[in-house]
């Protein structure tokens, strides 16, 4: 990370986060280790990985949403220059100043609501409208991610709407109080391509007009690769690779974004097989010495007993790997 | 009709006209009617790969769902090695139940989270007439080794897994009956690239030691791209184009179909274009 | 080892499993453990306070109140277990059924059990005690028919849930038979929510049948049961607030434990809480 990492713009930094999770017969495990970004006002930045390597975890940390056991040890978070960890209650930034679009959107939802209360319930909380004006609120809103016929489906339950749908209602639940940060966990992984390209779409709109900035959580590389300004990516609890969207992709350094891009099938020309990486994320509170990516590497060598750091090769774009 | 026509013996599958609509419930009927499928009609043969994919809501899963009489439909028809669904009961239903097996999205809702990866797959040997304990043992620890498990996974019970272990074993207890017919309704839709790629594979693999043929729902072109010889592409509750992957790919007729594929986005930093909305 | 126990978890149910027990035992032991016989009259210690002799006290006839309470104990545990069966396995079956049938079926069903419902349990259990006649044995089937409706409720609810999982129709498309879904895949899914269940209408068996001898409908005296000697304590209140003191209590204490436990096995059967 070089010092433009907190040129005054900067809407969000984050430096050296360490999440732990606390283990009552285990020593402490690592969730994210001194992991550093930071996003830009009206900037789109994606942040990639495997299931498991503490995306949701780091994204939650910010929003004070961490489950019970787990807990920031380290690190600083500001927010326009002021600082989340200390001080701040975090439930006041909340939805305001940043809002998550969580993952699971199957789950996200109460089943006894309707869905457009669930919208209309930030505007509720922090904006104190009339109920009449936050109706409309709410129905501009579902037309905004695109519900057909938004209005009359705003009566209905949660159930009645198909798994895409209610992924775009929980969107428009984070857009209702237009915080200027975003997170979106996996906004679309749910979705299938036309209305995943609509919201992305719609994301870039919302960031042109209200100058939002978006963290965009997934594990698509294909996605975040058609819509990022920057990309952080990260392995099992640490950023291994972060620069431009060209840079990631068209000049990959690390050889674990390298295998990701390569197990991803194409439309046309694909291979019989796909390369796949062998092996598995390892859990949090494996006891790794070195690189973490050792064990399923094809390029490690003699030097990756030892942990490489993360570092800045030109630019913007740093990786941490003794070989890249 | 670029495979429908000709040889009607070789079809597996022939659905004609098939129309199904959800009532809406309630009081006010708030909601109202969904016709989730309109006179859809497509045909698969024997050993054929059938990719569907449309926007969500485009009726996919459900006509999965009709196909496996999980769903009824209001007209038209489909039948399966000639014999229609809807009219099959006693011996003839558990046949086609046998022989057409589902793989579903949900890689964490797939099984009873109260019994064991093991014992859930020994069902399907148990149903076949294997009722020695050791034999269907024996069977689930083959048929584990056979798609990339741990043999011991057996004892594990499902919440132990990952996702795409599950998904995995979820394959395994849809092979256990040695199915004609496989319908996966986004089966890697839950998974980590890197995954995915393993379990399409695995797809690849069983598929031709296994023999079975195979229709995939997914939302993710390229998979279809990877995996099908022949497409469907659905919207609102219509089949609006079909044909080999290549052609439909390659030569997109419908204007939905070239949005679609404008709109995949493809590990290479291309912009995914909103597909048109008519 | 203690040191390690998972208190969220287990918590509620370590602390009232061992009340439990002792109320068990007691009843189980109650020959045995009980100084005197609950039967026997002795007119030279009549209306006596709690002392050396009778740690409780005794009642207007000289009898002994800790014997008479404990071996009371013993109709409130029978009653209370077969109760919760009857209404358990009543109440599984017809949920069970709705739930698979549904349709009319299911309406019929669940409406009946709306009507049994919608009487105060007290007044159904009077109304059935008046046709079958007083004893324990129709107690125990008048509480057993009350707690039918609850327990088919929750049983065709989490049925229900059940039958919308995945898991349920990837059983259904293997060609699993009817009889067999409701044993294998729907039934172990049921009967967490309805031991929870079970121990609540336990302690509310334990307290109907205790109105119902207060009413004179259940135990008939001289056969000691909380009920009705709480019943009699009521002439004495003034002089002698004991005969319904302690068999009030070790109804309060049996009652409040089984609601505890209730609690607690919930909390033990939830998967949230797991470690
Ligand atoms: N509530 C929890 N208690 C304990 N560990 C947890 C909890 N939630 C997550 N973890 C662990 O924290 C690590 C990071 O999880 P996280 O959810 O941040 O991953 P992710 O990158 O978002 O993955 P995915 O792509 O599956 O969403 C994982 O090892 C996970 O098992
Ligand atoms: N059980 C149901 N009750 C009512 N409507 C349903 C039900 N299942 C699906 N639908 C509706 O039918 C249409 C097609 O749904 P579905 O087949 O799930 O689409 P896809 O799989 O292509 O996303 C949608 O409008 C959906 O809301
Ligand atoms: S440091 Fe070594 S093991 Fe780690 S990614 Fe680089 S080459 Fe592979
Ligand atoms: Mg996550
Ligand atoms: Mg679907």
């Amino acid at each position: 990370m070089t010092d433009s990492g907190l040129a005054p713009e900067s809407l969000l930094e984050v430096e050296g986060l360490t999440i732990v999770l606390r283990h009552r017969h285990r020593p402490p495990a690592s969730i994210a280790r001194d992991v550093s970004f930071h996003v830009n006002a009206g900037e789109i930045v994606g942040l990639i990985g495997e299931s498991g390597s503490g995306k949701t975890m780091t994204a939650k940390s910010l929003i004070g949403l961490l489950p019970d056991r787990m807990d920031v040890v380290s690190g600083r978070v500001r927010f326009r220059g002021r600082d989340l960890l200390d001080g701040d209650d975090p439930a006041r930034v909340r939805g305001r100043d940043i809002a998550l679009i969580p993952q699971d959107a199957l789950h996200a939802l109460n089943p006894v609501k309707t869905i457009g209360w669930q919208v209309g319930e930030p505007l509720q909380v922090h904006g104190g409208l009339r109920r009449r004006r936050i109706a409309s609120v709410v129905g501009d809103l579902l037309e905004r991610v695109h519900i057909p016929d938004a209005r009359r489906r705003a009566v209905d339950y949660p159930h009645q709407f198909s798994g895409g749908m209610q992924q775009r209602a929980l969107t428009a639940m984070a857009l209702s109080m237009e915080p200027p940060l975003i997170l979106a966990d996996e906004p679309t992984t749910a979705l299938d391509v036309t209305i995943q390209a609509e919201i992305i779409d719609l994301i870039g709109e919302l960031r042109d007009a209200t100058g939002a900035s978006f963290l965009f959580i997934s594990h698509d590389l294909a996605l975040v690769s058609s819509f990022c300004d920057r990309i952080y990516v990260m392995y099992a609890g640490e950023i291994v690779e972060s620069g431009t969207k060209d840079a990631i992709f068209s000049h990959t350094r690390h050889p674990y974004t390298r295998a990701l891009i390569g197990a991803a099938p194409r439309l046309a020309g694909n291979p019989e097989r796909l390369p796949t990486i062998p092996g598995r994320i390892p859990r949090p509170h494996e006891e790794i010495r070195g690189c973490r990516f050792r064990e399923r590497c094809p390029d490690a060598g003699t030097a990756c007993g030892e942990a490489p750091r993360l570092e800045t090769a030109d630019g913007d774009h740093a990786v941490r790997c003794w070989y890249a | 009709m670029p495979f429908a026509a000709g040889m009607p013996d070789a079809m597996l599958l022939v659905a004609r006209k098939l129309s199904t609509t959800f009532r809406g419930r309630g009081l006010l009927r708030r909601g109202g009617d969904v016709r989730a499928l309109n006179e859809v009609s497509f045909s698969l043969a024997k050993n054929q790969t059938l990719g569907i994919v449309g926007e969500s809501g485009s009726g996919k899963s459900t006509l999965l769902r009709v196909i496996l009489r999980l769903t009824p439909y209001d007209s038209g028809n489909v039948a399966f090695d000639g014999a229609e669904v809807a009219t099959l009961s006693g011996t003839a239903l558990k046949d086609l139940r046998r022989r057409v097996q589902p793989v579903f999205q949900d890689p964490y809702a797939t099984f009873n989270p109260r019994f064991s990866i093991g014992s859930s797959i020994g069902l399907g040997f148990e149903l076949l007439g294997e009722h020695r304990r050791q034999g269907v043992r024996e069977e689930v620890r083959r048929l584990l080794d056979d798609v990339g498990l741990d043999p011991d996974l057996e004892r594990a019970l499902p919440h132990e897994l990952s996702g795409g272990q599950r998904q995995r074993a979820a394959i395994a207890r849809a092979l256990a009956v040695r199915p004609d017919l496989l319908l996966l309704d986004e089966p890697t839709s839950a998974l980590d690239v890197s995954v995915q790629a393993q379990v399409l594979n695995l797809f690849k693999d069983l598929r031709r030691r296994y023999g079975f043929s195979l229709i995939l729902v997914t939302h993710d072109l390229p998979v279809v791209g990877f995996m099908c010889d022949h497409l469907l592409v659905m919207k609102s509750g219509e089949v609006v184009e079909r044909g080999a992957t290549a052609t439909v790919i390659g030569k997109p007729v419908s204007p939905y179909t070239r949005a679609l594929i404008d709109s995949a986005p493809e590990v290479s930093g291309k912009k995914a274009q909103p597909a048109e909305r008519q | 080892m203690i040191r390690q126990l998972n208190w969220r978890r287990y918590g509620l149910v370590a602390v009232t499993l061992p009340v439990v027990a002792l109320v068990f035992l007691a009843a189980a032991l109650a020959p045995v453990i009980a100084p005197y016989d609950p039967f026997e009259l002795d007119v030279l210690v009549m209306l006596q306070g709690p002392g050396e002799n009778h740690l409780l006290g005794t009642d207007e006839l000289g009898r002994d109140i800790l014997s008479r309470v404990i071996h009371a104990s013993r109709v409130s545990i029978v009653v209370g277990l077969v109760a919760v069966a009857i209404g358990a396995t009543g109440g599984v079956l017809i949920g069970v059924l709705a739930a698979h049938f549904g349709g009319a079926v299911d309406s019929v069903l669940m409406r009946f059990m709306e009507i049994v419902f919608c009487f105060p349990a007290i007044l159904l259990a009077v109304i059935l005690m008046a046709n079958l006649g007083t004893s324990v044995l129709n107690a125990m089937l008048a509480i057993g028919i009350i707690f039918i409706p609850g327990f088919a409720r929750l049983t065709r609810a989490v049925a229900q849930t059940v039958q919308r999982q995945p898991f349920l129709e990837a059983a259904i498309c293997l060609g699993v038979g009817p009889l067999r879904l409701v044993t294998r895949e729907i039934l172990p899914n049921v009967i967490g929510p309805v031991l929870v269940e079970a121990a609540v209408a336990f302690s509310y068996a334990v307290l109907l049948e205790s109105a119902l001898s207060f009413l004179g409908l259940g135990a008939q005296p001289p056969e000691p049961s909380w009920g009705n000697m709480i019943n009699t304590g009521r002439g004495f209140i003034d002089q002698a607030p004991w005969i319904s003191l302690a068999p009030g209590a070790a109804l309060f204490i049996t009652v409040f434990s089984f609601n505890l436990l209730g609690d607690g096995l919930r909390d033990v059967l939830d998967p949230k809480l797991h470690d």
